[in-house]
C-alpha cells in the first residue's frame, strides 16, 4: 500500500516526477555500463591472463560502455533543466 | 620525440667479423634486423658457440646447485681461470653429490634397521637367534591381536614358544615351532591377519655395529654439505662474473646467425639512431683497422621495420609510461608523450580539483616517490597531476569540500552548474580536435597532403557545421541554416571520401567523443558531493561538543582519505582513458618496434 501511496503522491507533485526521470536515466544507463562492463572486463582479465601486455588495450576496452553513463547523466541534467 | 634513424649497413671482410662484433657489442647501438639482401645466406655461429653453450648450462646449473644468485652487475671482470675451472668444478660437485646421496641412503638404511632392532629387542630376542634351523620354523611380524593365540596354538597340541610385545597399536609376534607343524600354525597366524617383518637385512647385525654406521653416514651427509657450503663460499663472486662473461661471449658467438654471408664476406643491416652515426662508424673502422665498407640506405616506410626510441626532456619522459603501456608509437609517427604531458595532469586537476586534496596528495607523492625510486617515473606523473589538482581547487574555490570565496567555475550543487558543463564539453571540443590536428600531421608525413585532408578535415568541417546550424537556429548568427547543411553536406562527402563508409558510420562517434568529456564535471561532481556529506556529518557531531568533537574529528580524517583514495583513482583512470579512448582514436597507430641495440640486455 505504501508504495502506491508514494507513487501517487510522486505524480501529484511535478518536481517528483522530473527528480524521478531524471533518476531512471542514470539508474537505466548505469546499469546498463555496468552490465556490458561486467563482461568485457572479465575477458580482458583472461586475455590479460594469458598475455601481460595486454594492459592497455584491455583497460581501454573495458571502459568504453562508460560513456553510457556520461550519456544518462547528460540526460538526467536536460531533464532537471527542461522542467526547471 | 623519437629519434630519428639511420638504416646502416655494414660490408666487411670475414676476418675482421669477430673484433667488428666485439665493438658493436660493446658501443650497444646497433638495432640489428635480418635479413636485409634477398637471396644471401644467413650466416653461421662461430664454431666455439656450441662449447660455449654447454659451459654456460653447466655452468648455471652449479650456481643452482650451489644455490648462487645471478649478476647483472658489469663492473667486474671474469677470472680466465674460473672459466676453466668450470669442467673440475662440475665433475667435482657431481662426486660430492652423489658421496652426499650414498651417505643419506646408507643413514636412511641403517636408521630403518636400528627401528626393527628395537622391535626386536620389545620382543626380547636377538637378531643372531633369527637363523636357519634343521627342527625349528619361526615367524616374526604383527597380528591383529595377540590375546588368545598361545590358547588357539595350544588347542592344535603345537610346540611353541611365543614371544609377544606392544608396538603402538600393533601387536608384535616372534613365534618358534616346530617345523612339522608349520602348516597348523600357518593356518591359526593367517585367521589373525599375520604380516611378517622383513628382517632378513638384520642377520648378523646387532645393535652396536648399526649404531656405528648410522654415525659414521650422518657424518658423512654433514661432510659433504660443509664442503658444498665451502665451495658455495668461494665460488660467490666468480661464478657469476663467469656466467655473465659466458653469456656475453655466447651472444657474441651466435651474432653472426642475425648478419648475412658470403664465402668471404659478412654483412650486417641495422639501425643507429643519425646522431650516433658517425661516432659508431669512426669507432668500428678504428676496432677492425679501416677494413669495413659502410652504406647508409633510405628508409622505407611501408618495408623496413625502423625501430622507436622515445627520446624526451625529464618531466615528459615520465610520461612515456602510458605508451609503454598501451603500445609504443610506429617510427615517423607523433609520439604523444608531450601531449600526454600537457593535457594528462589537465584532466586529472579538472576532475579532482581541490586544493586541500591536491596538496595531500602532493605531499603523499613525493613521500613515495622518495621511497619507491624504482618508480619515480609513475610518481612524477602524479606529482604534476597533484599540482594541477590544486590550481583546479582554486579556479573551482575548493578546500576539502568547503567554499572560500565565490568560485571562477563553480562546482558546489548549491549555485548554476551549467558553466562547469560548457568548460568540460570544450575541453572535450579542443582535445578532441588537437588529435585530429595530430592525425592530420601524422598523415601528412606518412602519405601527404590530400589523404591527410580527406581524413581529417572532414572532421573539422562536420564540427563546424553542426555549430553554425545550432547557432543559427538559436538565433545567434543572423545567417540562413542553410550554410549549415551545405556545409554538412561538404563534410558528409569529404568523409566518405577520405575514410570510406566507415567514416559514415562513425559520424555520431565524433559527438559522442566530445560529450563524454562530460566525465570531468560528473566525476568531479560526485567527489565534491561525497566531501559536503563529510563536511556535514562532522558538522553535526562538532555541534554537540565535548567527547563528540573527537567522533567529528575521526570523520573528517577518515572520510576525505576515503574521498581522496576514490578521486585519485577516479580521475587518474578517465583521464587515461579520455586520452587512450577519445584522443588516440584520432591519431595515434601505435605498434612501434622497441629499440633493442646488439648487446643490450
Amino acid at each position: 500500500m505504501a508504495v502506491t501511496e508514494t507513487v501517487a503522491a510522486v505524480a501529484n507533485n511535478a518536481t517528483g516526477m522530473v527528480a524521478l526521470s531524471a533518476a531512471i536515466a542514470i539508474a537505466a544507463s548505469a546499469f546498463a555500463a555496468a552490465w556490458a562492463e561486467k563482461a568485457i572486463g572479465s575477458a580482458a582479465i583472461g586475455a590479460m591472463a594469458e598475455k601481460e601486455e595486454l594492459f592497455g588495450k584491455g583497460l581501454i576496452l573495458t571502459v568504453i560502455p562508460e560513456t553510457i553513463v556520461i550519456f544518462g547523466l547528460v540526460v538526467a541534467i536536460l531533464i532537471i533543466g527542461l522542467a526547471g | 620525440m623519437l629519434k630519428e634513424m639511420s638504416k646502416l649497413r655494414i660490408i666487411g671482410p670475414k676476418s675482421v667479423l669477430a673484433s667488428a662484433i666485439d665493438k658493436l657489442y660493446e658501443l650497444k647501438i646497433l638495432h640489428v634486423v635480418e635479413h636485409g639482401v634477398h637471396g644471401l645466406e644467413q650466416g653461421k655461429p662461430f664454431a666455439s658457440a656450441e662449447q660455449l653453450s654447454a659451459a654456460l648450462i653447466k655452468a648455471r646449473a652449479i650456481a643452482s646447485q650451489l644455490g648462487i644468485a645471478e649478476t647483472e652487475d658489469l663492473s667486474k671482470k671474469p677470472n680466465q681461470r674460473m672459466l676453466s675451472e668450470i669442467d673440475t668444478l662440475a665433475v667435482k660437485l657431481e662426486t660430492l653429490q652423489q658421496g652426499h646421496k650414498a651417505a643419506q641412503e646408507r643413514a636412511e638404511t641403517a636408521e630403518r634397521q636400528l627401528e626393527k632392532l628395537e622391535l626386536l629387542s620389545a620382543l626380547g630376542i636377538e637378531p643372531r637367534q633369527l637363523r636357519e634351523y634343521l627342527t625349528l620354523e619361526w615367524f616374526v611380524g604383527t597380528v591383529e591381536t595377540s590375546a588368545g593365540l598361545k590358547e588357539a596354538l595350544s588347542g592344535r597340541k603345537a610346540r611353541f614358544l611365543l614371544h609377544t610385545a606392544k608396538n603402538g597399536k600393533d601387536d608384535l609376534i616372534a613365534l618358534f615351532v616346530d617345523r612339522k607343524q608349520v602348516g597348523d600354525v600357518r593356518g591359526v597366524l593367517a585367521q589373525r591377519d599375520f604380516s611378517s617383518l622383513d628382517l632378513k637385512d638384520l642377520l648378523g647385525q646387532d645393535t652396536h655395529a648399526v649404531k656405528k654406521i648410522l654415525a659414521e653416514a650422518k657424518a658423512g651427509v654433514k661432510r659433504s654439505e660443509e664442503e658444498k657450503a665451502a665451495l658455495k663460499k668461494s665460488y660467490a663472486f666468480t661464478l657469476p662474473v663467469a656466467i655473465r662473461s659466458l653469456h656475453e661471449e655466447l651472444a657474441k658467438a651466435e651474432a653472426p646467425m642475425r648478419f648475412q654471408e658470403t664465402e668471404q664476406l659478412f654483412v650486417v643491416h641495422g639501425f643507429v639512431p643519425v646522431a650516433e652515426l658517425e661516432s659508431t662508424m669512426t669507432s668500428l673502422r678504428k676496432a677492425t683497422k679501416e677494413r669495413l665498407h659502410f652504406e647508409v640506405l633510405p628508409i622505407d616506410p611501408h618495408h623496413d621495420k625502423a625501430p622507436a626510441l622515445m627520446s624526451n626532456p625529464q618531466g615528459v619522459k615520465s610520461f612515456e609510461f602510458f605508451l609503454n603501456l598501451y603500445t609504443l608509437p610506429k617510427y615517423r609517427e607523433i609520439d604523444p608523450s608531450w601531449i600526454l604531458f600537457f593535457t594528462f595532469p589537465l584532466l586529472y586537476g579538472f576532475m579532482l580539483g581541490d586544493v586541500g586534496y591536491g596538496a595531500v596528495c602532493l605531499i603523499l607523492f613525493l613521500i613515495m616517490k622518495k621511497k619507491m625510486p624504482q618508480f619515480a617515473g609513475f610518481f612524477n606523473i602524479l606529482i604534476f597531476s597533484s599540482v594541477s589538482t590544486m590550481i583546479f581547487g582554486a579556479i573551482f574555490g575548493e578546500y576539502f569540500g568547503f567554499e572560500f570565496y565565490h568560485p571562477l567555475i563553480n562546482r558546489s550543487p548549491e549555485h548554476d552548474l551549467n558553466p562547469l558543463m560548457i568548460a568540460a564539453v570544450f575541453a572535450g571540443i579542443v582535445h578532441v580536435n588537437a588529435g585530429l590536428v595530430a592525425g592530420f600531421i601524422n598523415e601528412l608525413k606518412a602519405h601527404g597532403f590530400k589523404t591527410a585532408f580527406m581524413e581529417k578535415f572532414g572532421w573539422f568541417f562536420l564540427q563546424g557545421a553542426v555549430a553554425l546550424l545550432g547557432l543559427s537556429y538559436a538565433k545567434v548568427l543572423p545567417i540562413s541554416a542553410w550554410w549549415g547543411y551545405s556545409l554538412l553536406a561538404v563534410s558528409v562527402v569529404v568523409l566518405y571520401l577520405g575514410e570510406g563508409a566507415r567514416g559514415i558510420v562513425e559520424i555520431p562517434g565524433i559527438f559522442g567523443n566530445i560529450l563524454s568529456y562530460l566525465r570531468l564535471m560528473a566525476i568531479g561532481l560526485s567527489s565534491v558531493g561525497l566531501a559536503l556529506v563529510i563536511n556535514e556529518l562532522a558538522a553535526g557531531f562538532f555541534a554537540s561538543g565535548g567527547a563528540m568533537i573527537a567522533v567529528g574529528i575521526l570523520i573528517l580524517a577518515a572520510g576525505h582519505a576515503l574521498n581522496i583514495g576514490i578521486g585519485i583513482m577516479g580521475s587518474f583512470l578517465h583521464a587515461l582513458r579520455l586520452h587512450y579512448v577519445e584522443h588516440f582514436s584520432k591519431f595515434y597507430r601505435g605498434g612501434g618496434i622497441t629499440f633493442k641495440p646488439f648487446g643490450a640486455k
